[in-house]
């Protein structure tokens, strides 16, 4: 591919650039990024990806009050100048990392047109022809909560780029995207790449790209540290490199725990009957039978808004069955005798702010310790940063530990089920080997496990059996089988 | 005067929102209040409730005009889920908007901790008892006119302060 | 054009705001019920399918009314009398002036919210009314966010039954806890969707101006309220009188 290459439409030396809070968020980078290309930005959590993409889109220094240093040649546009500025959105096109953050009109129509109007295209005809680009015209005006997953992510990059600019930009766009929404991502890439356009992405999940970039840039702790060709990065010593830091190159085959334990034996746990739930007269999922013992943990892989998070909410009794019965160590959760609930069955949801209940950390683990009885000095001591963070609300904590305190709040109540929604989204490798300490802990106390998830280096480290949950059905498969199902959609394409 | 950036706009939203649902909500506080501890138990459980829109978005934003645009735009959203109060919220919602903003305009614009959250609160008080005044005319007999706004002004100064609270924890340090 | 209904959003939206605060400050019973009453049968016939349960809520809150009326205004001379209780003229009028009032502005809110879809009401304001792009970019970003919120809500509700305490809130406290993190996970939200409206050029949005649609339709719903206006001003101005033969006080 590097013979297509052509001239570069995004030159960026960023000295430094900062927040009104926190000085150098990154120093000292530099990148370009040429037409007809995919330019790759890989780095762990917090290595200051996304603060390169607001700080090249003049975002950081006009919006954000924070302050750049450098030169950045966006498509002819100086974007760090308040004209330029203006100017940035006629050429970029931006795709945040979720659609809950980006969408922000009622209907994706409304979506749509906010966009085009902007830059003053009035023309309804034009807003179809986006829609129908992106197979949203039958949803038009149908509201934004009511579309699937898949349909919200094709809806955020129809309106990024109603106005068919030359450059885009993705920040972690495949974070909580299944496999198939993978697969279409790469489909729409490779679309606008044959157009001509620029486009970069930054991403921990390296390896879903491989075969599409033309160059990588790998940033740490706010630096672009090095710069890889094409060929380059095929190397395994390279990956293997990138590995190290958190960044995720290696096909999940590659992490299959070499000692798979064999199921454990222990008492039944969960215990699913001809279970039918769903929300009022909507049946999401038909006739699941599963039993989980205690010391395994099970995974549910499948489409998003296939139903995964749906059962989970109804084995925790926060949905009543439509028919058929949950059983957890042989109680019903809705009418359990035990008090609080949490201690048979814990739900962590997939955005772990919802977990807490006090404005700080301190306050969170002395509620954690009144409910269950666990003495706050133990609490404190789980993890070496909590001791700093004890005043700190829990909601300004970073990504990675939120959920790893909403996780440690769930596995205090050692609860004899312990269901988790989605515990990687956004989150690099590093968090994986905290995660599985976390669910070890878990076992030890007994607890069966289930998780439902997209991430296929989640299914191999971590899960003992698997499920897959699809069209209404929930079957059992290998852990093996579960894994070619996740990556079946992104081979060959 | 500081401007609007589209960010705090789409804060404006997000107050609105919590507001326009929390207004709702409150219905049912009241008819609970109502039930156990008659009309003036209700008022104090209840009318903070319907002020927190501009100490929270003036605690979340930080400009001038933010405590008056929360509380309008949260009456204008409530306006728009259907409710028997209809346009009588939007009314409420741009009087008891332009009292609270008194509270952060007397000190300048300057400061928008707890205190100045209580005070907004506490100003939209008296104000949503004169509409009531209005609105159920005959019913409003000077002392239980009184109690109202006794009630008013104290409930609205605990949940004025309760947002501004929750909105500078928010808030926080954030970096972004 | 289809999807604004059969009535311009922005003349029903003028229609009910002014009709409201007409009905808000009238004190006059005749012109209350004259004006009351017919937005009352319009209103409550077209959102009835609806909101069915609102309006059986609004129906049920007359007893209150009525209680309220006998406590506070129970004075004047005996109209009724019911076994123990004496019903007087004071609060009889109290009840019918207010129970008037009321099912009017209600009446107005359900035919406003039947007939108008909310997004193209704002769209309508922006465009039409010509409210700042600011101000309708949050109103738009509230009404997506409704339904994204309440499932939040939910989320936090769940997880607060798992952890023992109460999924409704009631006291100050509970009211705190259950706020934070919804707020909180909001206001990040709100700061990337902000960011990816800057980026997707906001700051250049110049709608173009759209005059109010002027047809059948919206002359007569303005030649309504014209008429509703000019009725009350008559009232409150005492041109109005209820001509009966033997009036009971």
């Amino acid at each position: 591919m590097t013979e297509k290459q052509g001239s570069a439409s995004l030159e960026a030396y960023i000295e430094e650039a900062s927040y009104p809070s926190k000085r150098g968020a990154v120093k000292d980078s530099f990148f370009s990024a040429s037409a007809g290309e995919l330019t790759l930005v890989a780095g762990p959590s917090g290595s200051g990806k996304t603060t390169l993409l607001l700080a090249i889109t003049g975002v950081l220094k006009h919006l954000l009050q924070g302050d750049v240093r450098g030169r950045v040649n966006l498509a002819g546009i100086d974007p760090l100048t308040e004209e330029g500025f203006s100017n940035v959105p006629r050429v970029v096109g931006a795709v945040m990392q979720d659609p809950d953050k980006q969408l922000a009109m009622p209907t994706p129509y409304d979506e749509v047109s906010f966009t085009l109007e902007n830059l003053g295209i009035n023309d309804e005809g034009k807003v179809w022809n986006v829609l129908r680009e992106y197979g949203l015209e039958e949803h038009a005006f149908k509201p934004v909560e009511h579309l699937s997953g898949g349909q919200q992510r094709r809806l955020a990059i129809a309106a990024a780029l109603a106005h068919d600019p030359d450059v885009v930009v993705l920040d972690e766009p495949t974070a909580s995207l299944d496999p198939w929404g993978v697969k279409s991502l790469k489909e729409t890439i490779m679309r606008l790449l044959r157009r001509g356009k620029t486009v970069v992405i930054v991403e921990h999940k390296v390896r879903y790209f491989l075969d599409m970039t033309s160059r990588t840039y790998v940033i740490k702790d706010g630096i672009i540290t090095a710069e890889y060709r094409r060929d380059e990065l095929l190397s395994s010593e390279v990956l293997r490199g990138l590995l190290m830091t958190g960044i995720d190159t290696l096909p999940p085959e590659a992490h299959v725990r070499d000692a798979r334990s064999e199921k454990r034996g222990g008492e039944v746990m969960v215990s699913l009957s001809n279970l039918t739930c769903g929300y009022g007269d909507v049946v999401v999922l038909e006739d699941v039978d599963m039993e989980l013992r205690a010391g395994e943990v099970g995974v549910l892989v499948g489409p998003n808004g296939s139903g995964k998070t749906t059962l989970l909410k109804c084995i925790a009794g926060l949905l009543e069955p439509v028919d058929g019965y949950v059983r957890v160590m042989g109680e019903d959760p809705r009418r359990a005798g035990v008090r609080p609930r949490g201690r048979l069955v814990f739900y962590v949801p997939q955005i772990p702010d919802y977990t807490f209940v006090s404005s700080s950390v301190e306050g969170e683990l002395r509620e954690v310790s009144k409910k269950v009885g666990v003495a706050f000095r133990d609490l404190v001591s789980i993890a070496p940063w909590v001791k700093d963070a004890l005043q700190r609300p829990p909601y300004r904590l970073s990504h990675g530990q939120r959920r790893w305190l909403a996780l440690s709040v769930g596995i205090a109540y050692t609860p004899k089920a312990l269901l988790l929604d989605e515990p990687t989204t956004g989150l690099d490798l590093r968090f994986m080997s905290e995660l599985r300490r976390l669910l070890t802990k878990a076992i030890r106390a007994g607890a069966a496990v289930l998780i439902a998830t997209h991430d296929p280096r989640l299914v191999a480290e971590v899960a003992d059996r698997a499920f897959i949950v699809d069209s209404g059905r929930v079957r059992e498969v290998s852990v093996v089988d579960a894994l070619k199902y996740l990556e079946e959609p992104l081979r060959g394409s | 005067m500081k401007r609007y950036t589209v960010v705090d706009w789409a804060i404006l939203g997000l107050v609105a929102v919590v507001t326009g649902v929390i207004f709702t909500f409150t219905w049912n506080v009241y008819y609970i209040g109502k039930a156990l501890g008659g009309p003036v138990v209700a008022r104090a459980l209840s009318y903070g409730l319907w002020f927190i829109g501009a100490p929270l978005a003036a605690s979340l934003i930080r400009k001038p005009a933010s405590a008056f645009l929360g509380e309008t735009l949260g009456a204008l959203v409530e306006t728009f889920l259907p409710n028997a109060g209809g346009f009588t919220n939007l009314i409420y919602g741009i009087c008891q908007g332009i009292a609270s903003e008194v509270a952060y305009a007397i000190f300048g614009y300057r400061k928008w901790g707890v205190l100045q959250g209580m005070l907004a609160g506490a100003f939209a008080g008296p104000v949503a008892v004169a509409l009531d005044a209005i609105l159920f005319q005959s019913l409003a007999t000077p002392p239980v006119m009184l109690a109202w706004t006794i009630a008013s002004v104290i409930s609205g100064a605990i949940y004025g302060a309760i947002v501004s609270a929750i909105g500078r924890t928010v808030r926080g340090g954030s970096e972004k | 054009m289809g999807r604004e209904g059969p009535v311009d959003p922005a003349v029903l939206f003028i229609y009910g705001l002014v009709l409201t605060l007409v009905l808000f400050i009238d004190r006059d019973a005749l012109s209350l019920a004259l004006i009351g009453a017919p937005n009352a049968i319009v209103g409550f016939a077209l959102g009835w399918r609806k909101y069915k349960v609102l309006i059986a809520l609004f129906l049920i809150g007359f007893a209150g009314l009525a209680i309220n009326a006998l406590l506070l205004t129970n004075v004047g001379p005996a109209v009724l009398v019911v076994g123990p209780l004496i019903v007087r003229a004071g609060a009889v009028n109290t009840f019918i002036t207010i129970g008037l009032r009321i099912t009017g502005i209600a009446g107005v809110a359900f035919l406003f919210v039947s007939l108008v879809d909310p997004a193209l009401a704002v769209r309508s304001l922006e465009r039409k009314l010509r409210l700042p792009k600011g101000v309708c970019f949050a109103l738009a970003y509230a009404l997506r966010l409704i339904d994204l919120m309440s499932k939040d809500l939910r989320e936090i509700q769940g997880v607060r039954v798992l952890r023992g305490y109460r999924s409704v809130p009631i006291t100050p406290t509970d009211i705190k806890s259950v706020l934070t993190p919804l707020l909180s996970v909001g206001y990040e939200r709100a700061l990337w969707v902000g960011i990816a409206a800057e980026l997707r050029g906001f700051r250049l949005r110049k709608v173009s101006k759209e005059p109010l649609r002027i047809g059948w339709m919206e002359a007569i719903v303005l030649t309504l309220l014209a008429l509703q206006i000019l009725i009350a001003l008559a009232g409150m101005l005492g041109y109005l009188q209820l001509v009966v033969p033997h009036m009971p006080y």
